[in-house]
């Protein structure tokens, strides 16, 4: 049982707050907690991401961690974390009609085509933003976020303002990320959750015509797959 | 940051789960606030590796900060084990976030 299950993607700091941990681990659920100690003998027993969030809220309880500098430290290393498959997705989408309905009508398969594994048990949705629609992705609950393709999510995305104020009044959230829509575009929030991660696909900048994947690609920013920005223009020749 | 004298055997060039970087980060702040130099990490991450060359390196650096921890009287085994399983309580007896399939929320086009 323990180990096999690594996909856990809560990267919360609330201790004591209910709102987070762990939508991914059934095989324990309605085990009695004696029951959970007896089958935990010994720290072994226990999967690797429950033993790193113990250490965590153990020296955060002892005063040796400031939880909100944990989260510092692995912003500045998300460049090497995020390796954003998911912009690969993106790019491929963009540049061959076919694989992008194959995208939008079954993502599990298209992504995995690329090489990309999804968590276990989660579905990808994959959103479609156009001249008239614009999608945008939270998790109210907690952080829920497809990071197979996104990499770890930034601290913002895990934010309380965040969570409410981008389903009360996306269209000035938006506008804050320096994403200002017309009024003729339709906005629509939409809430992952740890069986259903959404994936928004950006539209593609306008000049890109000749660009392949690659150019493309660096084009697709991680906010761009959240929703909250677009796509990055390319450099001006 | 302290990069040049990070154990860098093998070290993976992204982290492949979010539990990697916390590990990673955990680590990282503590020797920041000087609880124990780099070379003595970097030493228990060497032997930790080596005792076990199959297991994934942020496993290993997981386990090698436990220990260090342990040794140094910065923390008791049995807390951590007692808190590990707190960690799986938690988890198990969670909340469950409904799968909506739908937009939370919509702020239509507006005439104009």
């Amino acid at each position: 049982m323990a180990g096999q299950h690594d996909d856990h993607d809560h990267d919360d700091h609330s201790h004591g707050d209910h709102s987070h941990e762990g939508h991914d681990h059934d095989h324990f659920h309605r085990i009695h907690s004696e029951e959970v100690d007896a089958l935990l003998m010994s720290i072994a027993d226990i999967e690797i991401s429950a033993r790193v969030k113990a250490l965590e809220e153990l020296l955060t309880q002892k005063g040796l961690v400031d939880p909100s500098a944990l989260d510092a430290v692995v912003d500045l290393y998300e460049n090497q974390i995020g390796p954003k498959n998911g912009a690969r997705v993106i790019a491929r989408a963009w540049a061959d009609p076919v694989y992008k309905a194959w995208l939008l009508a079954d993502p599990n398969a298209a992504i995995a085509d690329l090489g990309f594994a999804g968590a276990q048990g989660e579905n990808m949705v994959a959103l479609e933003n156009t001249a008239d629609v614009h999608n945008v992705v939270v998790c109210t609950l907690c952080s829920c976020y497809p990071w197979p393709v996104l990499g770890l999510p930034p601290v913002w995305y895990k934010s309380m303002p965040y969570r409410t104020r981008i389903v009360r009044d996306p269209r000035s959230v938006l506008a804050e990320f320096g994403t200002v829509l017309p009024d003729s575009t339709e906005i629509r929030v939409w809430d992952s959750n740890s069986e259903v991660r959404y994936l928004v696909v950006p539209r593609r900048p306008e000049g890109t015509e000749g660009l392949d994947e690659a150019a493309l690609a660096a084009l697709v920013s991680r906010d761009s797959m959240i929703g909250v920005t677009e796509a990055l223009s390319p450099e001006p020749a | 940051m302290t990069g040049p004298l990070l154990p860098d055997l093998d070290r993976p060039k992204a982290f492949a789960a979010p539990w990697e970087a916390q590990a990673f980060a955990l680590v990282v702040k503590l020797h920041e606030r000087g609880l124990f130099e780099w070379p003595e990490f970097a030493a228990r991450l060497s032997a930790e590796i080596h005792a076990h060359p199959d297991q994934p390196y942020y496993v290993s650096w997981h386990e090698a900060a436990v220990e260090l921890l342990v040794d140094k009287g910065l923390m008791e085994a049995g807390a951590f084990l007692d808190q590990a399983r707190a960690v799986v309580r938690f988890r198990a007896s969670d909340h469950h976030h409904v799968a909506r399939l739908t937009p939370i929320a919509v702020d239509p086009a507006r005439a104009g």
